[in-house]
């Protein structure tokens, strides 16, 4: 046994790895990476169709509907359900306007708010940090209570009928400070840090300059789940906004769909014969495609809002896992 | 460790004493307010009680009246953007007669309760609200919510709105009690409803049936046969997936547990699936699931019933009926009159507490001014302008005159004022104007059943809820796997299935309910004389 033929077989193996690129250490058998990618094609479809099957209702009339059930492309297209929606179109551009006017607004402040509180929780050289953290984290276990909650906004702030009634209750969030906070100290080496304040940084500067910039990914983290949760909130329309003009998107959708569930439900528990004016009144409510229509006009922008924080999105969910 | 731990505790409760702080300072506007029934003490205020009918004593001296806003909870379709054009004009009629401005709140649905139990639980000012005995009144009385309104110390009814009361007759006002006290007053509208059938008239025309002939569901038979061998595009007996056994009977005043109304002293408590005609129902409509006659989706495609009232798809259903055949008129004309229908009465007219207090106007403990929250409800049951103002709202807006005297409007097409109110909901029917298509006589046929015979239960209320909500949660639950299929027989063995309902409703605890009713009424009875 020579050294000679070794040495060419050590060179062909390496050649056969060159050769095939993509077998990195990691690749998955071929029955794996099938079932995988099976499961992630069943998950997406599921996401997908209601969507599709959504829009397809919206696109139908009500009759085909009710004659052949939903389908995924709509039997006959028409447009009427959209007019009809939009024959007045007053609530619908007063809903846009609120919607998006709160949902800026909210996810400024929240990202003022968050950034501002993480920072120095994460600076080990800040005396009160476990015990502000603390109070923040206690808000997180225990609340007040939805009582207690109204009173605070309508009779000590006076909010009814404002739209800092949207605003306000998402200009600040406690696990998204915890986030950011793990984000600072993880991402921003304390030593760039004490370099900016060696060649002269103020402590201003050295956040809105050195360290923001580098937070990205965290603060497009906060800034999407915050500007979802203000374009998704009817909850806080309906309590604390009664003026039509005011009300938001969801609100607008979620009228449509509970006010139809509701009478159902009070005409299957109350029996019709106790409740028959109301009964009567199921005629009057918007209809399946009136109400599918309404989904596909809310849906509008925000989808837009994913492919813009996409970038940032994944390496800042990562950020929470990690030990901080 | 330990250190950590003070320190955190002291934090905290400086925390707290700060927020104690800041909230001991806010202005105390909206408080919840403990001591309701002190709020109208002063003489000098209030307008000069008046036991006597006769409408000129009663009437209030507006320049007695301090300016106030009234917070009026109204219920919906929708909320309309046209809302403050109503309440302006409104207003104009309110401050000469009442010297009060109102802040209307309208609430749809399905954010009533959310907006409403909040609001009234934080204490905020609320002076008028709907209230029903199917929208919580029972409910809403039990949580203290509203004030009696014919208090013998303060008997805001008598005082603000005898027109009213009398308008209304003694069976609306009697029949919305709540052991003998008025929490509410109702709209003063039909007063008794009974039900029957609802059917293609043109269909059973072409077929010559006699549909007059029909006092049951087994009269069906034949014209279903003919229908659905004739007619493939069309369900022959449309039932309803929740129950729609318009046809019995029957009162319900707890979780399917009543008396039967077509016999005025029935005061023996029945479970509703005990009673032999609605079983006999069932098993007619077994039959007809079997036959094809009931179509096959009609326990599985989720409440789709009036959708196919209203494409007018079915032959013949069950309905709450209207006098002066309403109902079908309504109907009509809700489904754009694309199709005529007919309707025959098969339960007799009787008056019981379930209709009389199917729409009221009741005053929350939060109003800081019950007096004129009772004008203005009564200014709503005898002001015929101010409630056609909300009926129908202002005309070339929302409305359209098409005949003068009597007074026949028409909705402008496409307007969100008439489509969102709820004309039950206000004041006196009788005053309102006729639309474009409903008959002529319909406010005759509405007052025939107030003349409508009384059940011996007329006023009696199950109101002792709370204590079997155990129960009720139970029989809920098992009565949601049974009650579709039993409605539309969409069953394989019809007795073994009704067999395992009624084990599955006792092993709820539907006799202890049955038990708890019954004493209740017999306890009622004794007191009201009846026994």
């Amino acid at each position: 046994m020579s050294v000679g033929p070794i040495a060419p077989t050590i060179i062909d193996t390496k050649d056969t790895k060159v050769t095939k690129r993509g077998d990195s250490p990691n690749k998955l058998s071929p029955k794996a990476n099938f079932v995988l990618n099976l499961i992630l094609t069943l998950a997406m479809l599921a996401c997908v169709l209601p969507l599709v099957i959504v829009i397809s209702v919206s696109l139908s009339s009500e009759s085909t509907i009710l004659k052949e059930g939903y389908g995924l492309l709509p039997k006959d297209f028409t447009l009427d359900t959209y007019k009809f929606a939009f024959s007045d179109p007053r609530s619908i551009v007063n809903a846009y306007k609120v919607t998006i006017y709160t949902t800026i607004m909210a996810t400024i402040i929240c990202l003022v708010n968050v950034s501002l509180f993480a920072y120095p929780l994460s600076r080990p050289d800040f005396k009160f940090r476990t015990e502000i953290t603390f109070f923040m984290f206690f808000t997180m276990l225990f609340g007040g209570g939805l009582v207690a909650y109204y009173i605070l906004m309508t009779g000590f702030l006076g909010l009814r009928n404002s739209l800092w009634a949207i605003i306000l209750p998402y200009s600040f969030n406690s696990f998204w400070v915890i986030v950011m906070r793990t984000f600072f100290r993880t991402q921003v080496p304390l030593s760039l840090i004490e370099s900016a304040r060696i060649d002269g940084a103020g402590e201003w500067r050295t956040f809105t300059q050195i360290v923001l910039p580098i937070s990205l990914p965290g603060l497009a983290t906060v800034a999407l789940f915050t500007t979802l949760g203000v374009w998704n909130d009817w909850f806080n329309c309906i309590l604390f906004i009664d003026k039509p003009e005011l009300a938001n998107l969801n609100t607008l959708i979620y009228r449509a769909l509970t006010s139809a569930r509701m009478l159902r439900e009070i005409i299957a528990t109350m029996g019709a014969a106790g409740s028959a004016d109301a009964a009567a009144e199921i005629a009057n409510l918007p209809n399946e495609t009136f109400r599918m229509a309404l989904a596909v006009i809310t849906m509008g922008p925000i989808v837009l809002a994913y492919p813009f924080f996409q970038k940032y999105f994944i390496r800042g969910l990562t950020v929470g896992s990690i030990k901080g | 460790m330990r250190t950590s731990l003070k320190k955190h505790l002291i934090l905290l409760i400086i925390f707290s004493m700060v927020m104690a702080l800041a909230v001991g300072c806010a202005p105390k506007a909206e408080g919840p307010s403990d001591e309701p029934a002190t709020i109208d003490e002063e003489p000098a205020e209030t307008p000069e009680p008046s036991d006597d009918e006769g409408e000129a004593a009663e009437e209030p001296d507006v320049a007695d009246l301090e300016p106030y806003e009234l917070t009026y909870f109204m219920l919906c379709n929708n909320v309309s953007p046209d809302a403050d054009q109503i309440v302006e004009r409104a207003n104009e009629i309110l401050k000469e007669k009442i010297n009060a401005t109102l802040d209307l709140v309208m609430l749809d649905w399905g954010t009533w309760d959310e907006r409403f139990n909040t609001a009234m639980n934080a204490g905020e000012k609320i002076d008028i609200a709907f209230t029903a005995d199917w929208w919580g009144y029972l409910d809403a009385v039990a949580n203290n919510f509203f004030l009696p309104l014919n208090d013998p110390d303060d008997n805001l009814l008598e005082k603000y709105a005898a027109q009213t009361v009398k308008d209304l007759g003694e069976g609306f006002i009697v029949g919305s009690q709540i052991n003998g006290v008025n929490y509410g007053v109702p709209t003063d509208k039909e007063f008794a409803v009974n039900g029957g059938l609802v059917w293609r008239k043109d269909l059973a025309e072409k077929y010559g049936f006699d549909m007059q002939s029909v006092n049951s569901i087994e009269d069906l038979e034949p014209m279903l046969k003919v229908i659905k061998e004739n007619e493939p595009n069309i369900i022959p007996y449309l039932v309803e997936q929740g129950g729609g056994n318009y046809m019995i009977p029957f009162i319900d005043f707890f979780k399917g547990v009543g008396v039967s109304y077509d016999d005025l002293e029935d005061t023996e408590v029945k479970w509703f699936w005990d009673r032999e005609d609605r079983i006999q129902m069932a098993k007619t409509h077994h039959k007809y699931y079997k036959e094809g006659y009931i179509h096959k989706e009609a326990y599985t495609e989720n409440n789709r019933y009036n959708d196919h009232l209203l494409e007018g798809d079915f032959f013949v259903t069950q309905q709450p009926l209207k006098p002066m055949k309403g109902k079908s008129t309504e109907l009509m004309s809700a489904a754009g009159n694309k199709f005529p229908l007919d309707e025959k009465e098969i339960t007799p007219y009787v008056a019981h507490s379930l209709h009389a207090a199917g729409s009221m106007l009741a005053i929350p403990r939060t109003s800081e001014d019950p007096a004129r929250a009772m004008m203005f409800i009564n200014l709503m049951h005898v002001d015929a302008e101010l409630a056609n103002l909300f009926v129908w709202g202002i005309e070339g807006v929302h409305h359209k005159v098409v005949q003068e005297d009597p007074k026949r409007v028409a909705p402008i097409e496409g307007n969100t004022w008439t489509q969102a109110v709820l004309p039950w909901t206000l004041g006196n029917v009788f005053n309102h104007w006729l639309g474009e298509h409903e008959d002529p006589n319909k406010h005759e046929g509405f007052r025939m059943t107030k003349e409508a015979p009384a059940h011996i239960t007329l006023g009696y209320r199950f109101i002792n809820t709370q204590d079997y909500q155990a129960e009720a949660a139970a029989y809920d639950n098992a009565m949601s796997e049974y009650s579709s299929i039993m409605a539309t027989g969409a069953v394989e063995d019809f007795d073994g299935t009704y067999q395992k309902m009624v084990e599955a409703a006792e092993a709820a605890g539907i006799r202890k309910i049955q038990e708890a009713v019954q004493a209740d009424l017999n306890r009622w009875l004794e007191e009201q004389g009846k026994k």
